[in-house]
């Protein structure tokens, strides 16, 4: 009987170490990991799996910028509009006033201006304003000049160009480019064999190599004309991919670079791609992350081997960036670019 | 012996204990009497209770708010601020984008879950309203309404399905820090008047 | 900002009368609602208190428990709750401009006051975690006392780390790991229900085990209660070591009687004082500095200093794509100089907090230690303060309580 008793004794003892084990190594064992969790990668414990939710790129080098911030400025209002003097000065057009930046960021000249300014083009050391019905002419230091009316009362002035082959504006209401002499008379009216449709203030105009080319932004395509007005090409498609133009009116703005392509800037999804002159793609240059975000699109021009960015209040210099750029279509571009200097 | 424990007196280790329980208590009640001092007044100077909600001018629409909440079905619903709405036929955040024809045919629409519905008002006008019932806060139409429209269209926690938990399990993982507490006298973070 | 109020299409003229729809958004009466989970509060610890030092009643307490895991548990989701409620009260100790709701202060405070004066009542049927444990359990296996005495620290580990985290706006980390949260709001990550439904299997066999090795809260109510001014008392009447309470206690509070010490010299005690002078402040400053070693590892849980990991990674390699935090930060606009500014902010909080922290584990273990090393002369059963929750078990298996007659102490 003895025998049997102590036989239980043991029997209950073991099982209250066994249990005891058990319960205090998963106790334990839960708030040991916890804890050295804790200690060595909290980032893993808190916030799941670190490393999945990295972003591959995808093939066409969508998602990583072959260009790199290496500066930026910020300006103090709303930026209008924006142009690069060939000796690399900045200018802002702000909602009246005009400010002029060396390419440091440094403000050089401020003068004041009508408030509803829509377009600014730098030619001959003159700077020309576009207002909805008029243009007008400043010197460098903001001495008035001149200027003239719009031809017309209804007109509705977007943006425009100006070069030796005479001053090219779009109109938002007449839907059309008027042409004028650089004496600022009326040289004739551009229509597209197209149509131009306009649902919004977005009409971008630029001219490269002495060749205008001009967005036609309800139909999603770029057109090219000479500069007395003659039609020539038009490239360019529909679509939120890359090499496409997306939402209800793109591209907005447009400027060439100086491997004579030319540059897009697009809203609602804000990009600037690349295109050679007769519409094959050649990259995006900055995605929406890279160019700072929102909805607007960025106003861009290219002075030697930067790409200035202006929007949102701030002015960005972007430069090629190789590392960057090997995933994306710039790195393999064969085209003989002054702007891809190794920085 | 007895008399000299009582000539000795707080020597005895019982009462040596008790009196150094007795100081215990005080510091405990002390220190509990300044945390409530301290904390109680503050409290009062603020204000009542807080509640979660997101700024819509920080949400970036990353898609977690349908993921990350605690609840099934995300507590986060697509608000629709009508009086900055456009009414506009080609609708940035009912149709998807690129969408060749205007009608209601399912692969033209950009909500998964056939939440957005839109009746005709008048020549071009049209009005869209959100069934919350079978939204799930993926936040794809505000997408499409901030890129391409007024962005009259925007995420918010609806205050009748949150549970107000301590921490937000959506706010620790918000990359744009977008959700944050208000009180609850302003309780509603809307896009109100265009 | 008010970029989302520029309209790109205007305002619509309507001229067939259309009127904007008046949308109004609900408000759940959170504020009553949080009010009135103080006073039910208010008036179950009362009733608590009343239950376990005048009438002795187990009924009472467990039906409290039951009324608790309803109202508190599923009613009110178990959010926000007095566990939870340290790490609000310590951000708000630290930051200023953190909002503290009253309510939440109360929730802290409450159940440590009426520890002061009448033990740990608030874990005896108010704190619904406790309360759905006690529900289901239905035997009492006890643990050895090596086990329940080691795994006993684990909740100032807890408490420690915590505090560190909440003082520096980073995690909530009561919140993530609570068990029984899945179970009352039912939802929420599966990890912490399974954990939470192991707890509760557990809890059939066993008493307790969330409050006797994991809360946090346990260790503060626990040091309060040492010192209460009114200790839980098995029986009113004098104690006849029948033992049945020590078997009933589920968390193993209640003492045995110990044979009486020899009387010893004056130069060992004077020795053992003097050790544990020795002892506690090396194991303080030495858990301070063990994990202020550790204070950027720790700091990675801030969400600001893992978006500055991740920029910088970005940085070095930008062909391995970013991740959706840096894409949104570039995309808002933000600027490095800023966000340096707050990393640089949280990671010096955090190399004060870890000290803190440090202190806390290090001053925890040395008391421990210390009090596991001295023996007290008992002569009867008696239950020791901190580790008692309250709940009552060991009212109705003292005899003492039941009869009538009163039984004269025997002499041992």
């Amino acid at each position: 009987m003895k025998s049997n008793d102590d036989k239980k004794m043991t029997r209950r003892g073991f099982l209250k170490a066994g249990g005891s084990a058990l319960i205090g190594i998963a106790v334990a064992g839960f708030a040991g990991r916890s804890v050295w969790k804790m200690l060595t990668d909290p980032d893993a414990l808190f916030y799941g799996r670190g490393s999945d939710s990295k972003r591959k790129p995808s093939g066409t080098g969508e998602k990583v910028s072959p260009y790199r911030m290496t500066g930026a400025f910020e300006v103090p209002d709303m930026i209008s509009a924006m142009e690069v003097m060939p000796d690399g000065h900045i200018v802002i057009a702000m909602p009246g006033s005009v400010c002029i930046y060396s390419a440091s960021g440094s403000l050089t000249e401020n003068f004041a201006v009508r408030s509803d300014i829509r377009d600014v083009a730098v030619y001959r050391d003159r700077i020309y304003l576009l207002y909805a019905d008029r243009i007008e002419i400043y010197g460098k230091h903001g001495e008035e000049l001149g200027g003239w009316q719009a031809c017309s009362e209804d007109a509705d002035y977007c943006s425009f160009t100006v070069f030796s082959g005479g001053v090219f504006v779009t109109d938002a209401s007449a839907k059309n480019i008027c042409k004028y002499n650089l004496d600022g008379t009326l040289a004739r009216f551009i229509n597209s064999p197209n149509g131009f449709v306009v649902p919004s203030y977005s009409f971008g105009i630029t001219n490269i190599g002495g060749k205008v080319f001009c967005s036609n932004p309800g139909r999603h395509v770029v057109e090219q004309y000479d500069d007395d007005g003659s039609f020539i090409a038009s490239f360019g498609e529909s679509g939120a991919g890359a090499g496409q133009f997306c939402g209800c009116c793109n591209p907005v703005q447009l400027t060439g670079n100086n491997a004579g392509e030319l540059l897009t800037s697009e809203k609602g999804i804000p990009r600037i791609s690349c295109y050679s002159l007769n519409g094959s793609f050649r990259s995006i240059l900055l995605d929406t992350a890279a160019l700072g975000g929102g909805h607007e699109a960025y106003d861009m021009r290219v002075c030697s081997d930067r790409l200035i960015v202006a929007g949102r209040g701030r002015v960005s210099i972007f430069q090629y960036d190789d590392r960057r750029a090997a995933q994306t279509l710039c790195g393999s571009c064969t085209v003989p670019c002054p702007m891809k200097v190794t920085a | 012996m007895d008399k000299k424990k009582e000539e000795k007196g707080l020597s005895s280790p019982m009462e040596r204990r008790e009196f150094l329980r007795k100081c215990g208590t005080l510091l405990a009640g002390g220190s509990l009497a300044a945390i409530g001092g301290v904390l109680g007044s503050r409290a009062k100077a603020a204000g009542g209770d807080t509640m979660w909600q997101i700024d819509p001018e920080l949400c970036i629409r990353c898609g977690r708010c349908q993921t990350e909440c605690v609840l099934p079905v995300s507590a986060v619903k697509c608000f629709h601020a009508n009086q900055v709405c456009g009414y506009c036929d080609l609708c940035g955040g009912y149709y998807r984008a690129n969408v060749k024809e205007l009608n209601t045919a399912a692969e033209n629409m950009l909500c998964p879950t056939g939440a957005i519905t839109r009746r005709f008002v008048e020549e071009p006008y049209f009005e869209y309203t959100i069934n919350e019932d079978l939204c799930n806060g993926c936040g794809k139409c505000v997408n499409g309404c901030s890129s391409f429209g007024n962005g009259s269209l925007f995420l918010q926690i609806q205050q009748e399905l949150c549970l107000n938990c301590n921490e937000c399990s959506i706010s620790k993982v918000c990359v744009s820090n977008a959700i944050q507490r208000v009180p609850v006298s302003s309780a509603y973070k809307l896009k109100d008047k265009a | 900002m008010n970029t989302f109020l520029i309209a790109r299409f205007p305002k619509p003229d309507f001229t067939s009368g259309y009127q904007y729809p008046e949308i109004v958004h609900g408000l759940p009466y959170e504020t009553f609602w949080s009010w009135m989970d103080v006073a039910v509060l208010i008036i179950m610890l009362s009733i608590a208190a009343w239950a376990v030092h005048k009438r002795r009643s187990r009924g009472v307490l467990f039906t409290e428990s039951v009324i608790s895991v309803l109202y508190f548990g599923f009613y009110r989701s178990g959010c926000v709750c007095s566990v939870g409620s340290i790490q609000n009260v310590v951000l708000a100790l630290n930051d200023s401009s953190y909002n503290l709701p009253l309510a939440v202060l109360l929730l802290f405070l409450l159940p440590l006051v009426f520890a002061l004066f009448f033990g740990r009542v608030f874990c005896a049927g108010v704190c619904p975690m406790g309360a759905l444990q006690e529900i289901v359990n239905v035997r009492n296996f006890r643990l050895s006392r090596a086990v329940t005495n080691a795994l006993g620290f684990i909740p100032w580990i807890y408490l420690a780390f915590a505090v560190m985290y909440a003082a520096t706006r980073s995690q909530f980390i009561i919140c993530r790991f609570d068990p029984f949260i899945g179970i009352f709001r039912m939802g929420g990550d599966i990890g912490m229900i399974v954990f939470g439904v192991i707890l509760l299997l557990m809890s059939v066999f066993m008493g307790r085990p969330f409050c006797q090795f994991l809360c946090p809260y346990g260790a503060l109510l626990g040091l309060v209660s040492r010192v209460s001014v009114r200790k839980v008392e098995v029986t009113a009447k004098e104690c006849i070591n029948c033992t049945l309470c020590h078997n009933a206690c589920p968390v193993d509070a209640i003492r045995p009687p110990h044979a009486n010490r020899p009387e010893e010299t004056r130069m060992t005690g004077v020795k053992r004082i003097l050790l544990y002078l020795v002892i506690l402040p090396l194991l303080t400053v030495g858990g301070a500095l063990l994990m202020q070693s550790r204070s950027e590892v720790l700091a990675g849980a801030n969400k600001d200093v893992r978006l500055m990991r991740m920029l910088n990674e970005y940085d070095a390699a930008p062909d391995e794509g970013m991740t959706a935090e840096v894409e949104a930060f570039y995309e808002m606009g933000r600027s490095i100089d800023e966000l340096t500014v707050r990393v640089d902010a949280t990671m010096l909080s955090f190399r004060h907090w870890s000290l803190i922290a440090g202190g806390i584990i290090g001053l925890a273990l040395g008391c421990r230690l210390i009090r596991l090393s001295v023996k007290r002369t008992r002569k009867t059963y008696e239950i020791e303060r901190a580790a008692c929750v309250a709940c009552g078990k060991c009212f109705n298996y003292c005899p003492q309580n039941k009869s009538k007659i009163k039984y004269e102490p025997q002499n041992l």
